[in-house]
């Protein structure tokens, strides 16, 4: 809905031009991804709808100021997440500085599911990549419920899951992500590249458990 | 930078999410397909990436009821009501 630019135009004339269709087609759209930030932050589900409540409340006000230099779904998300935050405060999910250093700077994947050494079989997966069912993800979702995938997404650190959920469940692009997140794009890419591993890896598992 | 080397299975992993985001180099992304189109376990894992790409993606979107649209299309009629000086 709110992905290219010609979109986005439309969408802003009609929402100052007050057209209530428009409006509501855009909250019902952006509600669901609302919902899953807001709930990283703050600790159930009523906690979340007013966080989101009070976001869309903000954003009416805003938008006779909204200047359209960041994207709309942009700004609003950026609405969202100091809402969500303040309204987490204390409650955050924190790691310890210590253990937040080491999990970004651990490899992505675990350097022992590849072959070391200089043989000619270095750095070739160890054992068979198991080919997971191609399933379409509408199908998966019934199975991983979203809830089990919002919890994993707030058990990693705090870098990685602003990566994911910026760029991944919100679907902002590189560059307006790494804008968002006060990074470069290159450390950005860094953060999402061992949030989605770590994603991967817990869906793996759970895979194995499953058998 | 890049050199003509075959890439490893390792090095594939590495560069994935540049990949995915169209920001490996031409020689860099022609290596890393080269690799990809003769590793049935590379070609796994980039599928297993994929999918988890789209799962996360698909938590952010799908249908939802909002809990108080009413509310909601209320603040917005009533704050275009106000704002609103220019109109007919």
């Amino acid at each position: 809905m709110i992905e290219d630019s010609q979109d986005e135009r439309e969408l802003l004339d009609g929402l100052r031009a007050g057209d209530e269709s428009v409006f509501e087609q855009m909250v019902t759209t952006l509600h669901p991804a609302m919902i899953r930030v807001a709930l990283i932050h703050v600790s159930d589900r009523a906690a979340a709808e007013d966080v989101v409540q009070d976001t869309w409340l903000a954003v009416v006000r805003g938008l006779t100021g909204f200047e359209g230099r960041s994207s709309l779904r942009s700004w609003i998300f950026s609405i969202l997440l100091n809402q969500a935050r303040s309204a987490g405060g204390r409650d955050r999910r924190t790691l310890p500085l210590r253990s937040q250093w080491r999990a970004d700077r651990a490899p992505a994947v675990d350097s022992g599911q590849f072959v070391s050494g200089r043989g000619p079989d270095a750095g070739r997966w160890v054992s068979p990549v198991v080919a997971w069912s191609e399933l379409p993800e509408a199908r998966l979702l019934a199975r991983e419920s979203m809830d089990h995938i919002t919890a994993l997404i707030a058990a990693l650190p705090p870098r990685q899951r602003d990566a994911v959920m910026v760029r991944d469940v919100l679907g902002l692009p590189a560059a307006e992500a790494a804008v968002r997140l006060r990074q470069t794009e290159p450390a950005h890419r860094v953060f999402l590249h061992r949030g989605r591993h770590a994603m991967r890896a817990a869906l793996t598992r759970r895979r194995e458990e499953d058998r | 930078m890049t050199t003509g080397r075959p890439r490893t299975c390792r090095e594939l992993v590495e560069s994935s999410t540049a990949y995915l985001d169209g920001v490996l180099g031409p020689q860099e992304a022609r290596l890393f397909e080269e690799h990809l189109a003769g590793c049935t376990d590379c070609a796994a894992y980039l599928t297993q990436l994929r999918t988890t790409i789209g799962l996360l993606r698909a938590t952010g979107s799908g249908s939802m009821r909002v809990a108080d649209v009413d509310a909601l299309l209320a603040a917005f009629r009533a704050e275009r009501t106000a704002g609103d000086v220019s109109g007919p």
